[in-house]
């Protein structure tokens, strides 16, 4: 069953435009110019109850655009959005009941306060009971392992804990759909790491929808069973998350630093570049094994420090454009 | 009633968010009794050579009236900046889909602020009262209800006009020129600065037709020259503009959220 439908949708922004240099600005003054920008062009797509999808892109590929025309607070310029059968640029507040919302980068929590207050505030206005709200607190609580921040004001907790109280908050009414749009964001390694347990667990208990946004390969590999890749307002890619693995994310980088100079010469390893003892380099894991790979490098010699990541989403895009523009080329998966 | 319920509880949550400001509140009562201190060498100036009373306003209760629409002004909350801001930088995304209505969610926040802003204020301001002139002469306590309500309908005006002069960001780069335009008329034609009864004859007529009068001087003339009638007439005007203004930053609200380009992606 699908809980969201998309068709065909749409937005324009009017964005002023401006020449360089103050002859520009006086310009702009009298005649003013504008450029319309497609932020959204024309996608369509679905999400089935109970999924987690994951919305990924480069910065400004419209992701945070769908997300808020997806909860109401975007009017769309065209097209037909469905979420739990309500309009949401027309039905923003019977909507809101149903739905959760982070912005990674934004606060609905009140500053001075402890995350208890606001977790009470938020009680109120979406009119729940206080017994139930009191059960709703401990369990998210004891799920978020955020126990001894509840009555720390917002100020004095670090990113990580933030935003982990900041998903608990949007999860007071019991949500049936949860947008979270880049909830990674600006998280160090660990912290990002219990973030996505966290969505997944809460995906398994809860039995919510959870549709987030990411500019984070990772996010995806770990979280989603599909993801739709977008750039430039259009949806490069609708896949299983299995399939774009196998087909688009096979490359891994692999940074090593000698002790000594050494001579790569390994077949299936590309060069990308040598600086003195530093080496990086790119495999594709559809082709060889990693760690046979690894093994060979680390013979080569005395090896200083190594890390191993996934190339930018950037990247990953262009090789989709690359791959589907050659066509046909693809490795499909028997599944 | 939990649709009332949850505006009460966001005022309760604002004060006390706000209450961390107490301090600050009370370091910015310096300047409140500095300002005074200026108005009362200023009147008794110009008292020494006006005779007794001027307009039917003694130097004891032109300098009550000063307090008075100080405490309004003073006591209003940061509602246009913050909005501006929530509008410019995108915030107000996370306002808009949660279920209540805006305008009325911030209303309640402002009162949560003025609350305690006003709380800190009418102390030091009862105070500097008795401090420079002694108690407000023919005040009778059975008045102050009446007084009160005037006051907090003031600065519910005050609010709903600030409100809709911020929701102008939506559609505007730059809006704090009105915020300034609008402080400046309260400060005039609102008789913030002397009483409007002191004006020439016809700026005196316009002037108590206009929205900034019930602002601070209808309040405030009540507070040291009380009469029934001079309420009841106050009042209506007070009510009659807080519902245009109401009107207005709704219809602003409605269109502006039809038009929002949320920044920052």
């Amino acid at each position: 069953m699908n809980i969201i439908n998309v068709k065909n949708l749409k937005k324009n922004f009017k964005v002023k435009t401006k020449k360089a240099g103050l002859k520009g600005s006086i310009q702009s003054i009298f005649n003013p110019t504008y450029r319309e920008v497609k932020a959204v062009n024309d996608i369509s797509f679905e999400v089935e109850k109970g999924e987690i999808l994951a919305f990924i892109g480069p910065n400004g590929a419209g992701k945070s655009t769908t997300i808020k025309m997806l909860t109401g607070i975007l009017h769309p310029t065209s097209g037909d959005i469905d979420v739990i059968g309500l309009i949401p640029a027309k039905n923003r507040k019977e909507l809101s009941y149903k739905i959760g919302t982070v912005f990674g980068q934004k606060s609905q929590l009140w500053f001075h306060l402890p995350p208890l207050d606001s977790f009470h505030l938020l009680g109120k206005i979406y009119e729940l009971s206080d017994s139930y709200v009191e059960k709703r607190i401990a369990y998210l609580t004891e799920l978020f392992e955020i126990k001894e921040l509840l009555e720390i004001p917002i100020r004095k907790l670090s990113l990580g804990q933030r935003i982990r109280c900041e998903i608990a908050a949007s999860l007071l009414h019991n949500p049936e759909i949860i947008f979270l749009d880049e909830p990674t964001i600006g998280l160090d390694v660990v912290v990002k790491q219990k973030i996505r347990d966290l969505i997944k667990k809460l995906n398994k208990e809860e039995k919510s929808t959870i549709f987030l946004t990411s500019h984070d390969a990772g996010d995806i590999e770990q979280l989603c069973k599909r993801a739709i890749i977008i750039n430039h307002g259009e949806i490069v890619l609708n896949e299983t998350v299995k399939n774009l693995k196998y087909n688009y994310m096979n490359k891994k980088v692999i940074d090593i630093k000698y002790n000594e100079a050494v001579n790569i010469n390994i077949p299936d390893v590309t060069i990308l570049k040598s600086k003195g003892y530093a080496v990086k380099v790119e495999i594709d894991s559809s082709v060889c094994d990693i760690d046979e790979i690894i093994t060979e490098l680390i013979k080569l010699g005395k090896v200083a420090d190594i890390t191993i990541s996934d190339p930018p989403l950037e990247e990953i895009i262009s090789n989709i454009y690359q791959q589907k523009s050659i066509g046909g080329d693809r490795v499909e998966e028997d599944s | 009633m939990k649709k009332i319920a949850k505006y009460l509880h966001v005022m309760k949550v604002s004060a006390s968010n706000n209450l961390v400001y107490v301090s600050n509140f009370i370091a910015r009562n310096f300047f409140f009794m500095f300002i005074i201190y200026i108005m009362l060498m200023l009147w008794t100036n110009i008292y020494s050579q006006k005779g007794s009373t001027i307009a039917g306003f003694s130097l004891n209760q032109i300098i009550w009236y000063l307090i008075v629409t100080e405490l309004v002004t003073l006591s209003r909350s940061n509602v246009f900046t913050e909005v501006s801001r929530d509008v410019k930088n995108g915030n107000i995304a996370y306002m808009l889909n949660k279920p209540y209505n805006y305008i009325f969610y911030s209303l309640s926040n402002s009162l949560g602020e003025i609350g305690v802003k006003l709380f800190t204020n009418v102390i030091i301001g009862v105070a500097i009262g008795f401090l420079y002139v002694g108690p407000l002469i023919n005040f009778d306590f059975r008045h102050l209800p009446f007084i009160l309500l005037s006051l907090l309908l003031g600065i519910i005006i005050n609010f709903f006009i600030h409100i809709s002069l911020s929701l102008t960001a939506f559609w505007l780069e730059e809006n704090s020129p009105f915020f300034w335009i609008y402080q400046k008329l309260v400060f005039t034609l609102g008789g913030m600065l002397i009483p409007i009864d002191m004006f020439p004859n016809w700026l005196e007529k316009i002037a108590k037709n206009l929205p900034f009068a019930y602002v601070t001087y209808g309040p405030a003339r009540l507070a040291v020259k009380f009469s029934y009638s001079d309420f009841v007439s106050t009042v209506l005007f007070q009510l009659g503009y807080l519902l245009l203004f109401l009107i207005i930053s709704l219809l602003i609200f409605r269109k502006g959220v039809r038009a929002l380009n949320v920044n920052g992606g």
